[in-house]
């Protein structure tokens, strides 16, 4: 699509752009601090109706709390309400396949509001060689890719060898060509800025699938086709989607995100980042870079589902429905005629007047009833019938739901890091502290290390054996290798 | 080897009797019984052969996942009908057109699976063909009575957290078809003309 920059098109974008329509809002800071909250920061695609009331009022109790009392009167279901139930609202409400709760997700416009957002806030220097140099490799990877002369390409190709052979010399005489902890940190930046980029544009993807829909839909409804030149559309709509580019490129996309290569490769590369003093700083907080692979497979999922959905739902309705669906609607506007001139010249009877087939059977046998019985009447007394010991129960199960206790065993890890110098490994806080509750307290030690307070490093090339006593009994157990370290700043 | 072929005989066979059952009490779905959906799929032969000695026809609707019975055309014999027909007052059976016209125009404009309205959309549908009322608060009652009637027949399905908020089941379509709604407009006219000519004779 052409931009437009003109004053005629921006003074109606104004008017009818929902992103726009958000930044003019009063509610501004309000609205987006809770979108972004709960969508943009945890990744979520979507989020069931009632859910999202609920996050929305501790977020106005939150608010109230910090701003004043008196601040957003309204109860947290109408003010979701109103954002929905515009035409074109901030967010969208659907009824998903499998549950009967409505779920909302936001409206791509909106994500670009709340990226745009996160994006005025310029937090760091803006690397230009980075970007020189990827705008370099697309230039090359174009031209290489639209040329066919083999000759042309075979120098290109050389000249690449060459230059990987010049690598490998200058690596085997020790100089060294790693890159400087400058160039590592602009290419980090970069590479979470892409990262947001294509995480925001997934909901215009799914947006712009449903727009082809729609688009298509609406085009065979207003075409007077007859039936044989129906059979011709069948053949050029049930494949639009597919067909499109977006759909195509993103058929590729979700391919490559699911080979195994590609999951282990990111995974291992982003580990390996970790190592890294520059890159890890950057990298522990950093939420999206640390979950990339699994924010993509998430929001690739959901765009997958749509666009399956979209695209079966699109096919049998080319294929079946749209002509007998075009007829019912005649139909319908004909009886609505026909309503209406009647019910202006005669009254309405409420006796029934026309029938309609049922889907069941009513089989009523007299003698499936009981004869009459004296309701009997329910005694109820506070008195216990059966005497039994309270302290004769074993109540002790239910209170020890859980008896780990996470703070003691973060304790454990930092005496043992004080006691090694800042580092260690979950071997030796075992040796040091043994499980008493043997593969539970073994698994809240897991736990701590994927998302704990303390920085942790899991190795899955090196396996560990760990071994414990439960009641005298030797139990072991085979996991990564996890060490623990102690952050320095 | 021998009673676990029969332990799955009995099974299948109690399978079958909860099919046959639920399908006289009314339409089974996909989406409730998939496990009884593979059976009625697989059987359809069987169950057809069975229904069709009472006079009832099974219909299957393998895209949209649900099946029910219908009372096979009957050639002049005198048997009696198994299935009932439910008789419907004119605001029932506009309300039923309305539905089914919300659905058509749903389906001509996108592919979401499922389609739910609010309580208020409904009632907006209803609103242009009831008079005027001075009562407000009666006529509203009117259109919920009207709803609820039209959920019971399992056309409308409330949300189960949001009374609000109705579930357009898409089985109206096996029941409001194109005859049917051409034949409610023929009703109509029909009526027209003897209200128009009664006016004469009166003049």
């Amino acid at each position: 699509m052409p931009l437009s920059f003109n004053y005629g098109f921006i003074e109606e974008l104004k008017s009818h752009s929902m992103a726009l329509k958000l930044l003019r809002s009063p509610h501004l800071s309000f609205i987006a601090s809770f979108l972004h909250q709960v969508f943009i920061l945890s990744n979520r695609r979507t989020i069931a109706y009632t859910e999202l009331v609920g996050l929305l009022e501790n977020h106005i109790q939150e608010i109230r709390d910090t701003h004043g009392e008196a601040l957003f009167p309204k109860s947290a279901k109408s003010y979701l309400d109103d954002w929905i139930n515009t035409q074109t609202g901030y967010l969208r409400k659907y009824l998903p396949k499998e549950t009967d709760e409505p779920e909302c997700d936001l409206q791509p416009d909106i994500e670009k509001v709340l990226r745009w957002l996160e994006d005025l806030q310029g937090r760091r220097f803006v690397g230009t060689e980075s970007r020189l140099q990827n705008l370099l490799q697309l230039i090359t990877e174009l031209s290489q890719g639209i040329n066919l002369n083999t000759q042309e390409k075979l120098t290109y190709l050389k000249r690449k060898q060459a230059q990987i052979q010049n690598d490998i010399e200058a690596v085997e005489n020790g100089q060294d060509i790693n890159l400087s902890d400058t160039q590592v940190k602009e290419r980090l930046f970069f590479l979470s800025d892409l990262s947001r980029q294509l995480l925001g544009d997934f909901r215009q993807v799914e947006a712009n699938f449903r727009t082809l829909d729609k688009q298509t839909r609406k085009t065979i409804t207003l075409s007077q086709a007859q039936k044989g030149q129906v059979l011709d559309q069948v053949f050029e709509y049930q494949d639009v989607i597919e067909n499109s580019d977006e759909g195509q490129s993103f058929s590729t996309f979700f391919e490559l995100l699911m080979t195994p290569e590609m999951r282990d490769g990111m995974r291992k590369n982003l580990q390996a980042l970790l190592k890294h003093k520059e890159a890890q700083e950057i990298v522990a907080s950093d939420t999206l870079l640390r979950h990339l692979y699994s924010y993509l497979l998430d929001a690739g999922r959901k765009v997958n589902t749509t666009r399956q959905q979209v695209t079966d739902q699109l096919r049998r309705y080319v294929q079946e429905q749209s002509q007998d669906n075009r007829r019912i609607l005649e139909l319908i506007r004909d009886y609505e005629k026909t309503l209406h001139t009647s019910i202006e010249k005669m009254p309405i009877t409420t006796e029934a007047i026309t029938e309609l087939d049922s889907a069941s059977i009513e089989i009523s046998s007299l003698f499936s009833r009981k004869l009459y019985q004296e309701p009997q009447q329910e005694q109820f007394s506070i008195q216990p019938e059966q005497q039994i010991d309270p302290h004769s129960a074993d109540l002790s199960q239910l209170f020890a739901l859980s008896h780990i206790d996470e703070d003691q065993l973060v304790q454990h890890i930092q005496h043992q890091l004080t006691h090694e110098k800042g580092q260690t490994n979950l071997q030796k806080i075992i040796n040091t502290y043994p499980l008493e509750f043997g593969l539970d307290e073994l698994l809240t030690y897991v736990k701590l290390a994927c998302e704990g307070p303390i920085s942790a490093n899991i190795d899955f090339d090196n396996l560990q054996k760990i071994e414990w006593h439960i009641d005298g009994a030797p139990r072991s157990a085979t996991l990564p290798t996890i060490r623990f370290f102690r952050e320095t700043n | 080897m021998q009673s676990e072929e029969n332990n799955f005989n009995a099974q299948l066979e109690t399978l079958h009797k909860t099919l046959k059952i639920r399908l006289l009490k009314g339409p089974v779905f996909r989406e409730n019984q998939r496990q009884e959906w593979e059976v009625l799929e697989r059987d359809q032969t069987l169950l057809r052969t069975y229904f069709s000695q009472i006079g009832l026809s099974l219909r299957i609707d393998d895209v949209e996942g649900y099946a029910f019975l219908k009372q096979e055309d009957k050639e002049d014999d005198n048997t009696p009908s198994l299935i009932v027909r439910r008789s419907l007052t004119f605001h029932q059976s506009l309300l039923l057109v309305m539905i089914r016209k919300r659905l058509a125009e749903h389906d001509s404009e996108e592919s979401a699976p499922r389609l739910f309205v609010h309580r208020q959309e409904i009632h907006q549908w209803l609103q242009p063909y009831f008079s005027d009322a001075a009562n407000e608060i009666k006529q509203i009652k009117q259109f919920d009575t009207l709803i609820k009637k039209v959920s019971e027949w399992g056309f409308l399905k409330a949300l189960p957290q949001h009374s609000d908020e109705f579930e357009i089941k898409r089985i109206i379509k096996a029941f409001v078809t194109a005859e049917d709604i051409a034949s409610f407009t023929l009703l109509l006219e029909q009526r027209l003309k003897t209200e128009e000519n009664e006016e004469n004779h009166d003049q």
